[in-house]
C-alpha cells in the first residue's frame, strides 16, 4: 500500500492541471472576497445630497451586514461559501480527468500489471483525491483567515464580529468536504462504469440534476415535511449547507442522521467504484 | 535452445472467453515451459492477447483456468507480481518522463524508491533509452514506446516476461537488439512468452511454439518437432523415366514415394534419406539430388490456419 501510495504521490504531483486547479481557486477566492468588500463598502455610500436620509440609513444597515460577512472568522465561512460551487465543480473535472485518463491513455493496464491488486489502486486513488480535496478546503480555510489581514494592512477598515458562530463554521468545513468526498466517489465510480472522463463528468452533473427533478415530485407526492427526500445524497448535503449557515431547512430531519445519510452515500459510492472496477475487464 | 526446467510457468486448461456473443477463446490448454523462448503465434484477432491478459488477469475467464508460476490467476493475484509484461501498444502516462513512469510503477510493486530508480536506469539503459529518460513520453516515437515498454517488462529482471508483439513499430536495427534482449534473457534463465506474427522471428528466437487460431491452440511444441514432423526427403533424378523407375523401386520396399515434378519425388514417410539411398542403390537407381526439406514456419503456419484469417470461433 505504501509503494501505491507513493506511485499515486509522483502520478498527481507531476499533473499540472491539479495546480492550475489550486491556482484557480485561490484566484478566485481572492477575487471573490475584494468585489465582495468592495460592494459592500460602496452600498455604504457616499450618497447624492437630495437621496431620503430613511434609505440611506437602510442602505447603512445593509452595508454594515454585508460587511460583517468579511472580517475574521466569519470571512471563512464566506470563502467557503463562494468557493463551493467552484471547488466541488474543480474536484469532479479532477476526479474525471484522473480516472478517466488511465482509460484513454490505456495505462489503468499498465497499473495494474505493476500492482494488479485492483482494490488498493482504486481505494489509494480515491483516498490521494480526497486528500487533494481536503487541502483545497484547508486552503479555503487558510484564504479565509488570511484575507481579511490583508485587507486590514491595506487600510480597509471591516467591522469587528461580537459573537462569531464558530459551530456553524466547523460544521460548513465538515459539510464541505463530506461533499467534496461526495462529488469524488460519484464521479469516479461513473468513471470506472463508463471509461471516459468527459463523459463522467456530465453525468455527476446530470445526476445532480435528475435528482433536483425526483426531490420535487417527492415533495409534490409526499409534503414539504417529508423526511423520504433528505435521503437522497444531493439534498442532504444541501441540507446540510443550509443548516451550518444556519438556516431553517428541513427542520423535520434530525442533523445527525442527515450526516449519517450524507456518510454513507460517500461509503457506498465508494465501495460502488471499488467492485466495479474489481470485477471488469480491463480491454483498454 | 533447451527449456532449462521441465515445470510449466504458465499453464491453462480449458480457458475460455467470451465478449458477448463473440467467443475469443475456446478451451485453450497451454503450458509454457519454464526457461524457454515461447512463441505464440496467430493471426490478427485468433486470441493471443486476449490469452495474455487472461494470464495477466486483466480479463476475467468465462471459462476454465489459468496458472502462474503454479498459482491459480484471479484479478489482483499475488503471484502477477513477478511478471514483467508487456501488453499490446504500451501504455504510459505522457506528462511523465521515461524515467518517472518506471520509477512510478516499480514503486507501485513496492519497490523502494532508491531501488526503483536504481532499477529504472538498468532497464532504461538495456533498451538504449538512458539518453532521453528525462524526457517526456508524450514527444516519444511508437518505436522509443515500445522500447520503453520492453524496459518496463523488463524492470527487477522478473523470472517470467510476456512481450506482445515486442518489435512492432521498431525500425529493423532496433528489432535486432529487441530480439538479441530476448535470447539474452533466455540464457539467463528467464523464460519469454512472446506473442507474435512474425513467423520468422518466432522461427529464429523460440524454442517452444503454439499456434492459435479462432481461439483455439491448434499445435504447440517444440519448435524443432514440429519441424521434424513435417519435413520431408526431396530426391531429383536425371529423367523422367529414371524417377519413375525409382518411385517403383521404393514402392516394392513399402516406401511410398510421390511424384514431385517432372524428374523429382517426394517421401513424406522417410525423413531420414539412408533407407531410401540403400534400397535405390540395391535397385541400382541413384538420384542426381537428395535432400531433406522442412516447411518454414510460414507455411507450417499456413497449413495449420488454412491460410485464414482471423474469424471468431462462435
Amino acid at each position: 500500500m505504501i509503494g501505491l501510495l507513493r506511485a499515486e504521490w509522483l502520478r498527481l504531483r507531476k499533473r499540472r492541471d491539479i495546480w492550475l486547479v489550486a491556482m484557480a481557486l485561490v484566484g478566485l477566492s481572492v477575487v471573490g472576497y475584494v468585489s465582495g468588500v468592495s460592494n459592500a463598502l460602496n452600498i455604504g455610500g457616499p450618497f447624492p445630497a437630495d437621496f431620503p436620509p430613511e434609505a440611506i440609513d437602510q442602505m447603512r444597515e445593509q452595508a454594515r451586514q454585508e460587511l460583517l460577512r468579511y472580517p475574521f472568522p466569519t470571512s471563512i465561512g464566506t470563502v467557503i461559501q463562494n468557493g463551493q460551487i467552484l471547488v466541488l465543480a474543480l474536484l469532479a473535472y479532477l476526479a474525471a480527468a484522473i480516472t478517466g485518463a488511465e482509460f484513454a491513455y490505456g495505462t489503468i493496464r499498465t497499473s495494474l500489471v505493476a500492482h494488479a491488486d485492483r482494490r488498493g489502486f482504486l481505494i489509494v486513488r480515491v483516498g490521494a483525491m480526497t486528500a487533494a480535496a481536503f487541502l483545497l478546503v484547508a486552503l479555503l480555510v487558510v484564504l479565509g483567515i488570511v484575507l481579511p489581514l490583508a485587507a486590514a494592512l491595506l487600510g480597509t477598515s471591516l467591522p469587528r464580529v461580537a459573537d462569531p458562530n464558530i459551530g456553524g463554521l466547523a460544521g460548513l468545513v465538515g459539510v464541505m468536504f463530506l461533499a467534496t468526498c461526495f462529488v469524488i466517489g460519484l464521479t469516479t465510480l461513473w468513471a470506472v462504469l463508463i471509461r471516459n472522463a468527459a463523459v463522467a463528468l456530465v453525468l455527476t452533473i446530470a445526476y445532480t440534476l435528475i435528482e433536483g427533478a425526483v426531490v420535487g415530485l417527492i415533495v409534490r407526492l409526499a409534503g414539504e415535511e417529508s423526511l423520504v427526500r433528505w435521503l437522497l445524497p444531493v439534498a442532504d448535503l444541501q441540507l446540510l449547507f443550509d443548516r451550518a449557515h444556519g438556516g431553517p431547512t428541513g427542520a423535520a430531519m434530525p442533523t445527525l442522521l442527515a450526516i449519517s445519510v450524507g456518510v454513507a452515500w460517500v461509503l457506498a459510492i465508494w465501495a460502488a467504484s471499488v467492485w466495479v472496477l474489481a470485477r471488469s475487464d480491463i480491454r483498454e | 535452445m533447451e527449456p532449462a526446467a521441465s515445470h510449466a510457468v504458465i499453464e491453462t486448461h480449458g480457458l475460455r472467453k467470451a465478449f458477448g456473443s463473440v467467443l475469443a477463446l475456446d478451451d485453450l490448454t497451454l503450458s509454457v515451459p519454464s526457461g524457454s523462448i515461447f512463441g505464440y503465434l496467430g493471426p490478427n484477432g485468433a486470441g493471443k492477447t486476449t490469452t495474455i491478459r487472461l494470464v495477466l488477469g486483466l480479463l476475467r475467464p468465462s471459462g476454465g483456468e489459468a496458472y502462474l508460476l503454479g498459482e491459480r490467476i484471479t484479478p489482483g493475484s499475488d503471484v502477477l507480481s513477478q511478471v514483467g509484461a508487456m501488453v499490446e501498444r504500451p501504455a504510459f502516462y505522457p506528462y511523465l518522463s521515461a524515467r518517472d513512469n518506471l520509477l512510478l510503477f516499480a514503486t507501485a510493486r513496492g519497490i523502494a524508491p532508491p531501488r526503483a530508480a536504481e532499477l529504472s536506469d538498468v532497464a532504461l539503459r538495456r533498451v538504449e533509452l538512458a539518453d532521453v529518460a528525462r524526457r517526456k513520453v508524450g514527444g516519444f516515437s511508437t518505436g522509443m514506446r515500445q522500447r520503453l515498454g520492453i524496459a518496463l517488462a523488463l524492470l527487477g529482471d522478473p523470472p517470467l516476461v510476456i512481450l506482445d508483439e515486442p518489435t512492432a513499430g521498431l525500425d529493423p536495427e532496433g528489432m535486432i537488439d529487441v530480439r538479441e534482449l530476448i535470447t539474452g534473457l533466455a540464457r539467463a534463465g528467464t523464460t519469454v512468452f512472446l506473442s507474435t506474427h512474425l513467423l520468422a522471428e518466432a522461427e529464429q528466437l523460440c524454442t517452444q511454439v503454439a499456434v492459435v487460431h479462432r481461439g483455439r491452440i491448434v499445435t504447440s511444441g517444440p519448435t524443432a518437432d514440429l519441424f521434424a514432423a513435417r519435413q520431408h526427403l526431396w530426391l531429383r533424378f536425371a529423367t523422367p523415366t529414371e524417377r519413375d523407375a525409382g518411385v517403383r523401386a521404393l514402392a516394392a520396399v513399402e516406401i511410398m514415394a510421390e511424384p514431385n515434378d517432372a524428374a523429382s519425388c517426394v517421401v513424406a514417410t522417410e525423413p531420414d534419406g539412408t533407407r531410401v539411398i540403400r534400397h535405390l542403390a540395391d535397385a541400382g537407381i541413384y538420384p542426381a539430388e537428395v535432400a531433406v526439406r522442412r516447411p518454414s514456419l510460414e507455411q507450417l503456419y499456413i497449413e495449420l490456419t488454412g491460410g485464414h484469417g482471423p474469424e471468431p470461433a462462435a
